[in-house]
């Protein structure tokens, strides 16, 4: 196998359905280790990500890399060492959470059958229930579960909260965060939960228009995304030298969120504006992500 | 393999109670048949194993086979497998590999009791529809995973199956019109499904597979990617496979006589001329031999259907033949061969009365050869539906009228057009012969109320008959040989006569077991006797005799040139296949032809003896079957490889 710099990269991936275009030459690195957060709208394109990762689609152009191998070649080699949480849990539905363990115990080389059961106990998930028959709740910690048990370096999780009530998804994330702690375990996460992905995801990209129009570390982005609030002053008025993903003009001042904030930046619009009362907020992710999809052509 | 195994147990484990169910009913059934009482329940138990057989495994297969992959896919459950470190190659394997499992346990449940209530099957007949149930449950899964796929190329593939369909039919059509529908059920060793259809569906059923396997690798968890793969390989095997049949078809249908090596059967030969039906031996191509009209003396040839050509009757002067040819339809391919002329009696041909009003039953038609004009031409005259195992009896001097017999009635028919000019309600005709004043020499063999021969001259034009010999015999009567006014009949088994239609004159003889007989061209009959064969006058003076030795059997007698007798001996042993010549006034032995016998005639008696020197009284076969002539400068000349 080729060098393995990246546990996971994309090249210039495009993926189309017909005639549109759901991916349009998408390329990024996930580090090894790293949480990876992947966000965007519905039809933003992550799952379809997701599957061309799994190499259980071939895209159009380019290549998702698991280890520096394509995944579409490379699939029954490199899934030995993925785990994967499918959006829809897909077992089959006749077998028990025991039998699933089973099936699929015999298929990797590492398997901790323990590990698992004790995960299963914790999610209080019966072992001798039909899938079909488990709560949504049960059935994501048994993809969980299923995912975790070959210490897979590398976890693939589409949209797994998905349908969660908040109890099972805090029970979800601390099991993911306990394991991820333990190992080292690279992670591509893609959701709509922000809040729960931000206090674990080291690295955040959004899908937007078919494009990737954010890839930085999450630190980063906070650092760079920025509210700032200034009061009213006569005559022309800009925000320059800061790129404005949303502003808005209010009774008692006005607010942007800006996409590029620094300090020296800051100084430069204070000297130029002459404003007094400018305030600088922080943003959550959810917050940023509604920036950049809100923003102006929808990228920043 | 771990893998598969695990997959496959999965599968079966899945549907497990399909399984269950076959081996429930399967038990009840036996009960039924043997356990309890009254006596009508084992009528019930016995249907109830005939329906578990025939239907159960076959619901099994079309189930098992719409589900085994189709259902994951449509479901999104196909993705947990390609999610695991498991190949395509395994996932299929194990998916039918769990299908087969199932199908062919359901299937043996269901043969048990089957068994139990018809005493067995055949080794082959139950691997045969185990390849079949195989073969269903493979066409279920291609055809629910191209619908479920939702795509608008199925669509395109219902098109494409109703073209292949279309297509394949004609072919096979073409094969059974041709005399080769034995073929759909006999190539080879393996039946009943050693035939085209037999290896048609073990190859459908291993290209299904091929395209399952295709769709696994290249479509994955995709479905239309799946039914692109799949529908690209299903077409392009079954277009591979429709044109490796019609190329082999072409093949086997242009058969030559020198494919065929020899002749299977005796050959119908024109008593003058040079013309001759003759069948070949199985060998020719896949074992497919039609029946060849050809010209002895140059080679040429057409290829007939076995299944369209009846005994024909030729010409006086055998530049014309004539037979009744039925129509070939699929039935024939289902029962090879029930009307050819080469190997069957006439009297095998039952068809109920009903075939008459029945609209689809297939019209005769009259097939007509010119065999004046080098190469055999044939024409065809559609008739009535006169009777369903009409053949042709006579056709008069001029090639103008043809006289047919059916079971019950005798027909005049014109030659030209087919049409019906008379008929006379008379059954047991064997034989006829046109007379020069247009009256017409009828040759019956009656058999109720007692084995009589009759010789009766029928007058179309006015009606009239008039019997001119009659002779009873004891158990089966055959008529030997005729020419002129002489006929030689088998009376019984120990008794030949001979028969002069002229003076009704009766002349018997004691004969052995041997039934062959000539009337020589010049009036004087050859008889094999118990340990001879004598030659006697009209009036049934001997004139000369050849001793034959105890254990030799007379096979057949020819006339190879006027005055000259050939006897054909043989033994049980078949070692001792020679031909004596001798002179037929004096006996003299002239010469002896060391593994050559004389051809014989497949019209035996009811044909008239050849004429002195033709083609046809200088046929013979020798142990290779090979047909040959015998020049009058004693050299041999085989007719088959001399075919154009």
């Amino acid at each position: 196998m080729t060098g393995e710099a990246a546990a996971f990269s994309v090249e210039g991936l495009t993926v189309r359905y017909g005639v549109r275009t759901v991916l349009d030459g998408i390329s990024f690195e996930v580090p090894r280790g790293s949480v990876f957060a992947l966000l965007g709208r519905n039809g933003a394109g992550k799952s379809s990500l997701v599957r061309c990762a799994l190499g259980l689609q071939k895209p159009a152009h380019g290549a998702v890399r698991l280890f520096g191998e394509n995944a579409w070649v490379s699939r029954c080699w490199a899934m030995a060492r993925v785990g994967v949480v499918p959006e829809e849990p897909d077992a089959p539905s006749d077998m028990t959470a025991g039998e699933l363990l089973a099936f699929c115990a015999p298929l990797y080389a590492k398997w901790d059958d323990a590990a698992a059961r004790a995960r299963l106990e914790r999610s209080d998930v019966p072992l001798r229930t039909p899938f079909g028959r488990l709560s949504k709740g049960q059935k994501g910690a048994v993809m969980l579960a299923l995912a975790l048990a070959p210490a897979p370096e590398i976890l693939v999780l589409d949209d797994p909260t998905l349908g969660l009530d908040i109890v099972a998804r805090r029970a979800l994330y601390d099991e993911l965060i306990g394991d991820l702690a333990d190992r080292g375990t690279t992670a591509l996460v893609t959701t709509h939960d922000l809040d729960g992905i931000e206090p674990i995801a080291d690295r955040v990209a959004i899908l937007n228009g078919a494009r990737l129009v954010v890839n930085a570390q999450l630190d980063e982005l906070k650092g760079r995304f920025r509210r700032i609030r200034c009061g009213k002053a006569p005559g022309p008025f800009s925000w320059e030298p800061f790129d404005v993903a949303t502003a808005v003009e209010k009774d008692w001042g006005r607010e942007a969120i800006v996409t590029n904030f620094t300090d020296a930046r800051l100084d430069a619009f204070v000297a130029r504006t002459g404003s007094s009362d400018v305030e600088v907020g922080a943003l959550s992710l959810e917050e940023i992500f509604l920036g950049v999809v809100n923003a102006p052509g929808g990228q920043s | 393999m771990s893998a598969v195994l695990a997959i496959a147990r999965r599968e079966v484990r899945e549907r497990r109670f399909l399984l269950a169910a076959a081996a429930t009913l399967s038990l009840l059934a036996w009960i039924l048949q043997g356990f309890v009482t009254p006596a009508w329940t084992r009528g019930l138990g016995e249907s109830l194993a005939l329906v578990l057989f025939m239907a159960f495994p076959t619901a099994v297969a079309l189930a098992v086979g719409s589900s085994l992959i189709g259902r994951d896919l449509a479901l999104g459950r196909l993705s947990f497998y390609f999610s695991r470190p498991l190949s395509s190659a395994a996932l299929w394997a194990g998916k039918f590999l769990g299908g087969a499992a199932l199908v062919l346990g359901t299937f043996f449940c269901c043969v048990i009791p089957f068994v139990l209530s018809t005493g067995g099957i055949a080794r082959e007949a139950a691997a045969g529809w185990s390849v079949l149930l195989l073969g269903l449950m493979a066409f279920a899964h291609v055809t629910t995973a191209m619908y479920r796929s939702g795509s608008w190329l199925f669509a395109l593939d219902l098109g494409l199956g109703a073209l292949f369909v279309t297509v394949f039919g004609a072919q096979l059509r073409h094969l059974v019109s041709a005399g080769a529908g034995r073929l759909l059920f006999e190539f080879g060793q393996f039946q009943p499904f050693g035939g085209v259809l037999g290896a048609a569906a073990i190859l459908a059923t291993a290209g299904m597979l091929a395209a399952a396997a295709a769709q696994l690798a290249h479509g994955r968890a995709d479905a239309h990617r799946g039914h692109v793969a799949l529908s690209t390989v299903v077409w392009t095997l079954a277009l591979a496979g429709f044109g490796g049949l019609a190329l082999w078809s072409t093949w086997v249908l242009r058969v030559t006589p020198a494919d065929v090596g020899g002749v299977g059967h005796p050959p119908f030969a024109a008593p003058r001329g040079r013309a001759l039906f003759f069948k070949g031996s199985g060998r020719g191509r896949a074992g497919f031999s039609p029946i060849f009209l050809m010209n002895g003396q140059s080679g040429s040839y057409v290829r007939l259907p076995p299944e369209r050509v009846t005994p024909p009757a030729f010409a006086v002067d055998g530049s014309m033949a004539v037979w009744v040819a039925p129509a070939a339809t699929w039935w024939e391919a289902f029962n090879p061969n029930p009307v050819a002329a080469f190997g069957i009696g006439v009297e095998l041909l039952a068809v109920p009365d009903s075939a008459r009003a029945d609209p689809w039953y297939p019209e005769l038609t009259l097939m007509v050869a010119r065999l004046d004009r080098g190469g055999p031409v044939i024409e065809e005259r559609p008739i009535e539906l006169l009777d369903a195992v009409s053949i042709a009896l006579a056709v008069d001097a001029h090639g103008e009228q043809a006289l047919l017999s059916g079971r019950s009635s005798v027909f005049l028919v014109d030659a030209a057009s087919g049409k019906l000019l008379a008929g006379l309600a008379l059954s047991d005709v064997a034989a006829a012969d046109f007379l020069a004043d247009g009256s017409v020499r009828l040759y019956r063999l009656e058999t109720r109320p007692r084995a009589t021969f009759v010789v009766l001259d029928w007058n179309a034009k006015d009606g009239s008959q008039i019997e001119r010999a009659r002779v009873p015999g004891e158990g089966r009567m055959m008529l030997l040989a005729r020419r002129g006014d002489l006929a030689v009949v088998s009376t019984g088994v120990r008794e030949k006569a001979i028969v002069d239609a002229a003076s009704g004159a009766v002349r018997s003889f004691d004969s052995g077991f041997s039934g062959a007989a000539l009337v020589l061209s010049t009036g004087q009959v050859a008889l094999s006797l118990d340990d001879e064969v004598r030659v006697v006058a009209r009036g049934g003076e001997t004139v000369a005799s050849l001793p034959v030795g105890s254990g030799t059997r007379v096979y057949a007698l020819c006339e190879p040139a006027p005055g000259e007798l050939a006897v054909g001996l043989w033994t049980r042993s078949l070692a001792g296949r020679r031909t004596i010549f001798l002179d037929a006034t004096t006996g003299v032995v002239r010469r002896e032809e060391e593994d050559l016998l004389p051809a014989g005639s497949g019209h035996a008696g009811t044909g008239p003896s050849p004429e002195a020197g033709s083609l046809a009284s200088r046929l013979f076969t020798d142990s290779d079957g090979r047909l040959i002539a015998l020049e009058p400068d004693g050299r041999r000349r085989e007719i088959v490889t001399s075919a154009e």
